[in-house]
C-alpha cells in the first residue's frame, strides 16, 4: 500500500518536475530562438532590428547583434551600390543629351531655311549633305569605342558643317601621325572639345585657327595616343581652368558644360582612371586641351549599355 | 530710321539683309554684325532705332548685348529670334523690355509685320521725346521770361486786386 502511494507520489514529482523543466525550457530556450528567427525574418524583409536584450541567452544575444552588424553592412553595400547604379545612368543620360544636341540641329535647319530664302539651291544642298552624314554617324553610334579615322572624318564634317554658318570665322587644320588611324577611342570625345573650341574661341573679331593634332608618345613607358586641340581664341577663364586642372566639377546649373564634365567621367569609367585629360591656357593666348589614352583599355565593358 | 540685325549665322543675316523689304518699312539704313562686340560698335557710331538679334551666340548672347543698350540709355527697340523655346530667355527678354520674341526659323511676311509695329512704336517714341523736350524748352522760355518781368508782374497782380 505504501509502496503503491510511493510509486504514484513519485510518479507525481516526476510529472512536476517535467512540466517545471518543459516551462523553464519555454522561457529560457524556445522563445529566445523563437524571437531570433522573428527578428532575422524581419531582417530580411528590410525592417528596422528589434532590440533583443531580453534574451537571457548569451550565445543568442551575440549572435544577433553580428546579424545585426552583418545587415546594416549589407544595407550599406547596397545603397553604394544604388548610388554607384546611379551614377552611371546620370553619365549615360548627359551623354544621351550629348549625343542628341538639339541646339545644333535647330540651328542647321535654320541656316537651311535662310538658304531657302535665298535661293542658294548649291548650298542647301551641300549643308543637307553634310547634315545627314553628321547625325547618320551620331545616330549609328551605340558602341563604346570607335576607329579614330571615322572620329577624325566625323570632327571634319562638322566642321565644314560650322565653316559655312560662320563665313571663315575660323580655321581649322587636322594633323594625324601614322599608325594611328586604327586606334580605337570612346566616340564624340574629339566632337565635345572641338565643339567647346566653337563655342567659346569663334568670335568674327578676328580669325580663329583649331588645331587638331594626333600623335603617338610613349608616357610612363606606356605607348599612348596623344590628342591636342588648341585654339587662338581667349582661352579659358581663369577661375574655370583652375577647377578643371584640379578635377573639380564645374557648375552645371544653367545647362552648359555638360559636355566636358561627361567625357571626363566616360574616360574615367572606360580606362579605369588610366586616361589623362590635360587643360592648359597657351601662351600666346587661347585654349589647349590634351587627351593621353591608353590602347587597350583592359575591361571595355567599363560603362554596360552600349556608352 | 535705322536697324541692326545681330545674328552669328552668316546665312540668316544676309538673307534678312537680302530679303526684306526694308524701304516699305521706311528703314534707310541696314547695319549687320555677327556677334555682340560688332552690335556694341554700330550701336556706338550710328544712330540705331531697331535691333533684331538672335539670342544664343558664341562670345556674348542677345541678351547681353539688350542689357548693355539698357544701361546706356539707347532708345531701341528690340526684337528677338531664336531657336529654342527656352522659358528662361524669355522672362530675361521682358525683363529687358524686348519689343518681340520669336522663334526661327521665320517667315519674312510675320516679321514685316513686327517690324513695322516696331518702326511704329520707335516713331512714337520719339514724338514723346520730341513733345517733352519742347515742353522743357517751354518752361525754361516761361521762367527765363518770369525772372525779368517777374515783379513787374506780381505788383501788377497786386495792384488789380
Amino acid at each position: 500500500m505504501i509502496a503503491q502511494l510511493l510509486v504514484v507520489l513519485l510518479a507525481v514529482i516526476i510529472a512536476c518536475n517535467l512540466c517545471f523543466i518543459m516551462l523553464y525550457f519555454q522561457k529560457k530556450v524556445l522563445k529566445p530562438i523563437k524571437n531570433f528567427s522573428n527578428n532575422l525574418a524581419i531582417l530580411t524583409n528590410d525592417g528596422e532590428p528589434i532590440d533583443f536584450k531580453s534574451s537571457k541567452m548569451v550565445e543568442l544575444e551575440k549572435a544577433n547583434r553580428q546579424f545585426i552588424d552583418l545587415v546594416t553592412q549589407m544595407k550599406q553595400i547596397k545603397i553604394d551600390l544604388y548610388e554607384r547604379e546611379l551614377e552611371k545612368q546620370k553619365i549615360q543620360l548627359d551623354y544621351m543629351k550629348l549625343q542628341i544636341k538639339p541646339h545644333f540641329f535647330l540651328n542647321c535647319l535654320t541656316t537651311i531655311y535662310s538658304m531657302a530664302q535665298m535661293q542658294m539651291h548649291a548650298e542647301i544642298q551641300n549643308m543637307t549633305l553634310s547634315i545627314s552624314k553628321y547625325f547618320r554617324y551620331i545616330f549609328q553610334n551605340g558602341q563604346d569605342f570607335v576607329r579614330l579615322e571615322d572620329e577624325i572624318e566625323h570632327v571634319r564634317t562638322y566642321l565644314e558643317i560650322q565653316k559655312q554658318r560662320y563665313r571663315n570665322a575660323f580655321d581649322y587644320r587636322i594633323e594625324q601621325a601614322e599608325r594611328t588611324a586604327d586606334v580605337r577611342i570612346p566616340p564624340l570625345v574629339l566632337q565635345t572639345f572641338i565643339e567647346n573650341a566653337m563655342k567659346y574661341a569663334v568670335s568674327r573679331e578676328h580669325e580663329v585657327q583649331v588645331v587638331l593634332t594626333v600623335t603617338r608618345q610613349v608616357v610612363e613607358d606606356e605607348e599612348m595616343t596623344v590628342i591636342r586641340i588648341s585654339d587662338t581664341g581667349p582661352g579659358f577663364p581663369p577661375p574655370v581652368l583652375d577647377s578643371l586642372v584640379n578635377g573639380q566639377p564645374l557648375d552645371q546649373t544653367e545647362g552648359t558644360r555638360i559636355g566636358i564634365m561627361n567625357t571626363i567621367q566616360r574616360l574615367e569609367h572606360l580606362y579605369h582612371n588610366k586616361a589623362q585629360v590635360r587643360f592648359s591656357n597657351r601662351e600666346g593666348g587661347g585654349a589647349c586641351v590634351v587627351l593621353y589614352l591608353p590602347d587597350h583599355p583592359e575591361d571595355r565593358s567599363g560603362l554596360e549599355g552600349g556608352i | 530710321m535705322n536697324a541692326l540685325l545681330v545674328d552669328d549665322d552668316y546665312f540668316v543675316v544676309t538673307a534678312l539683309e537680302k530679303k526684306i523689304d526694308w524701304q516699305s518699312l521706311h528703314i534707310e539704313e541696314v547695319y549687320t554684325a555677327n556677334n555682340v562686340a560688332q552690335a556694341r560698335e554700330i550701336i556706338r557710331n550710328h544712330p540705331v532705332h531697331i535691333l533684331i538679334s538672335d539670342i544664343d551666340m558664341p562670345q556674348g548672347s542677345g541678351l547681353e548685348l539688350l542689357a548693355w543698350i539698357r544701361e546706356e540709355n539707347y532708345n531701341i527697340q528690340a526684337i528677338f529670334l531664336t531657336n529654342y523655346a527656352d522659358f528662361n530667355y524669355a522672362q530675361k527678354a521682358i525683363e529687358l523690355q524686348s519689343f518681340e520674341y520669336f522663334l526661327k526659323p521665320i517667315e519674312f511676311d510675320k516679321l514685316m509685320l513686327i517690324i513695322q509695329k516696331a518702326v511704329a512704336r520707335a516713331k512714337e517714341q520719339q514724338k514723346n521725346e520730341k513733345a517733352i523736350q519742347e515742353g522743357y524748352f517751354w518752361q525754361k522760355i516761361k521762367r527765363k521770361y518770369a525772372s525779368i518781368s517777374g515783379e513787374n508782374w506780381s505788383t501788377g497782380a497786386s495792384r488789380s486786386l
